[in-house]
């Protein structure tokens, strides 16, 4: 399809970039993004390592999906994907349709485009992802001057603005500050600042609290909550910690060896997990309010993504596994609620 | 100080010297930990929690003798740490063992994990001979759930982060210490791993008699293993109480903000207090009045003039907050 230069005001803000006809629905209905049956297999030092095996996934227009798994199921590499920024060497199967676009058929001019603009990205690391030789000012101009065409000085004003957005304490003083002198909460927000820059659709944040005090956590949580209303974006939001993708996500996926094994309504998920997975991370989970004499644990430790089992990948710590989990692996089906399910015996089905 | 309890830290107090460059301004002091006292009994666990930057490491090491404390004391079993020496000092320092948030840094990279125990038992002089140290190994090894397979022989990057961990736990058990500074030990490690370090911790805890001071930033960690809890903010405790008090009826501004602030899969959590703004400030820009004042959605004028000092507010319950003690004098705690 042929792509449309916009450029036109809402709100009293110009918006402006590729986009669809219309800018609420697109090629896909309500989808905004829209992955399917999406494989990456990357190349290690003792043989492949499938990370992502066959997942299938959408992120409508304005939602917030959190995507939870522990450490090495794939997240990140999925986030990667979206952005096409996996490795040259990874071997890729599936489609990641975002807008209706091709993700990996674009040009490197329009990706360049879509990556920053359409899509912004943050992450774990805050201080990490900033330069740290340049002023945090100049860093957010700079995106704005390539993105936007605007002028140095219009660009340092903007710049403010936005900075004001992510409520940054005053923030007009901050623009002439090293990403050394601000804290990691000032970074992750100057992050948001320059990811909102260009008023993306699509916000990935890959464990974008993880390294935050509590309190910090909680002040970056309802800043993403609220940015995301004023803003109409829709957020991919990654994280190990089942409470702060529960606090956010309108829709939770659940990430295991590379695949997703549970998918519904954030309610759903908390309140009836059909997966014996899901049922074991909430449990596992301390939670504030509830106090029992022993935490219940998954036995075991994570599966490694060298290649796929022929069962199922949670087989081996699995309480309720039988004989067909070991040999067959289990597809995904969507049960009457709407939540999407890969297991052979999901939980309370029977009553 | 209180002879049942193991360890007693009094007034301590530690300050370091800000960095400073070849031209730049005079060197300043800054107070990690400010005038903190507490006790922890036999079979006990207290939590230390609190931001980074509020100085919970740095007295765990205090109270660890790992580090001396510009003023005060810790007397563990009833002896002054810092005046111990050689053989005594040895002795205790046995008996007080460390977990850290690294394991792979708190392990040696290029020895196998049963020969780094044995190494430690032979440092020490434990268990006789090198038979009986093995077995004492193995002893350990299998009471951290890392019995039977050949674990002894491999290197710390063989083994994952809560396997890692557990030999950390198992060379302190080894060690047949009494007291253990856990500081952030499952932080790294993934929800299901966690639980296991943390179910393992408690199940030591019964079998042993042993004691935490256990340092964490996460408050659903802490209610799960703790039974009381000391709530740090810029080096200074600012509430210390049980468990149960702390997370029922939080006293401290700053205790309720942190509680309000955790996040939990329950969407309405009935503790929901004020969400905290603002960060922690630089220690070495300490005024005047309570350290958190600046951020406290209560402040009164006092608050700006007058430090409060830690008072006793109940049974085993210590605040340090004007409006606290005073909704308490006059009946009723705060929350």
């Amino acid at each position: 399809m042929s792509l449309i230069e916009l450029s036109f005001e809402e709100n009293g803000r110009v918006l402006r970039g590729i986009a669809a006809p219309t800018p609420s629905a697109t090629p896909y209905g309500n989808d905004l993004l829209r992955i399917e049956n999406f494989s990456v297999r990357l190349p290690g030092r003792h043989g492949p390592i499938h990370a992502v095996r066959g997942i299938s996934l959408s992120v409508r227009v304005g939602e917030c999906l959190g995507i939870v798994g522990e450490s090495g199921c794939g997240k990140s590499t999925l986030c990667s994907a979206v952005l096409s920024l996996l490795p040259d060497n990874a071997q890729i199967e599936g489609q990641i349709h975002f807008n209706g676009l091709d993700v990996q058929r674009l040009s490197s001019e329009k990706l360049a485009r879509l990556r920053g603009r359409e899509i912004a990205m943050i992450f774990q690391d805050p201080m990490g992802s900033l330069n740290p030789v340049r002023r945090v000012g100049t860093q957010i101009a700079d995106k704005l001057m390539v993105h936007k065409g605007l002028s140095r000085t219009t660009a340092l004003a903007e710049a403010v603005r936005l900075l004001d957005l992510v409520r940054m304490p005053a923030a007009r003083g901050r623009l002439n500050d090293y990403p050394h002198e601000l804290s990691g909460g000032m970074c992750q927000r100057t992050m948001i600042a320059m990811a909102l820059s260009c008023q993306p659709k699509l916000l990935i944040a890959d464990e974008p609290t993880t390294a935050l005090d509590v309190t910090i956590q909680a002040q970056i949580l309802t800043l993403l909550s609220d940015l995301r209303r004023e803003l109409g974006m829709a957020i991919i939001l990654v994280s190990h910690d089942l409470g702060v993708i529960a606090q956010t996500s309108d829709r939770i996926a659940v990430m295991y060896s590379g695949e997703i094994v549970e998918e519904a309504a954030t309610e759903t998920v908390l309140d009836r997990p059909r997966h014996p997975y899901t049922r074991g991370l909430i449990d596992a989970s301390p939670d504030i309010n509830r106090v029992a004499d022993t935490l219940v644990t998954i036995p075991g430790s994570v599966a490694s993504l060298s290649e796929a089992p022929v069962g199922c990948a949670f087989e081996p710590r699995c309480q309720a596994a039988q004989h067909k989990c070991r040999k067959v692996a289990p597809h995904r089906t969507t049960t009457s609620s709407g939540a999407v399910i890969a297991c052979h015996f999901p939980l309370g089905m029977s009553e | 100080m209180n002879p049942a309890s193991l360890l007693t830290v009094t007034a301590v107090s530690r300050s370091f010297a800000s960095a400073r460059g070849l031209f730049g301004p005079k060197a300043r002091m800054i107070k990690a930990v400010d005038d903190v006292t507490f006790s922890i009994g036999r079979k006990e666990t207290l939590a230390l929690v609190g931001e980074s930057g509020s100085g919970k490491s740095t007295t765990g090491r205090i109270a660890l003798g790992l580090m001396k404390p510009t003023s005060g004391t810790v007397h563990y079993e009833n002896e002054d740490l810092f005046k111990l020496g050689g053989a005594a000092w040895r002795q205790s320092r046995r008996n007080m063992q460390m977990i850290f948030q690294d394991s792979a840094g708190a392990l040696d990279p290029r020895m196998p994990v049963g020969a780094q125990i044995e190494e430690v038992l032979s440092v020490y002089g434990l268990a006789g001979g090198k038979s009986a140290r093995h077995n004492r190994v193995v002893d350990a090894l299998d009471r951290v759930g890392l019995g039977g397979a050949s674990i002894e022989h491999r290197l710390p990057r063989e083994l994952s982060g809560g396997q890692r961990q557990r030999i950390a736990i198992a060379r302190a058990l080894a060690m047949q210490a009494k007291l253990i500074v856990c500081d952030e030990p499952v932080s790294a490690l993934d929800v299901s791993v966690q639980a296991q370090i943390v179910n393992l911790l408690m199940e030591m805890q019964q079998v042993f008699g042993l004691s935490y001071l256990f340092i964490s930033h996460d408050l659903r960690v802490v209610r799960h293993i703790s039974h009381r809890v000391a709530v740090m903010y810029l080096g200074r405790i600012v509430e210390i109480a049980s468990t149960a008090d702390i997370f029922k009826n939080p006293h401290h501004p700053y205790t309720q903000a942190l509680l309000a602030a955790v996040p939990t899969t329950r969407r309405h959590h009935p503790s929901a207090g004020p969400l905290l703004g603002g960060e922690l400030q630089d220690p070495a820009s300490a005024s005047s009045g309570c350290r958190f004042q600046g951020r406290c959605p209560f402040s009164r004028d006092i608050c700006r003039w007058v430090e409060p000092a830690l008072v006793e507010v109940g049974q085993g319950r210590q605040v340090a907050c004007h409006l606290a003690v005073r909704a308490d004098t006059e009946g009723g705690g705060r929350a």
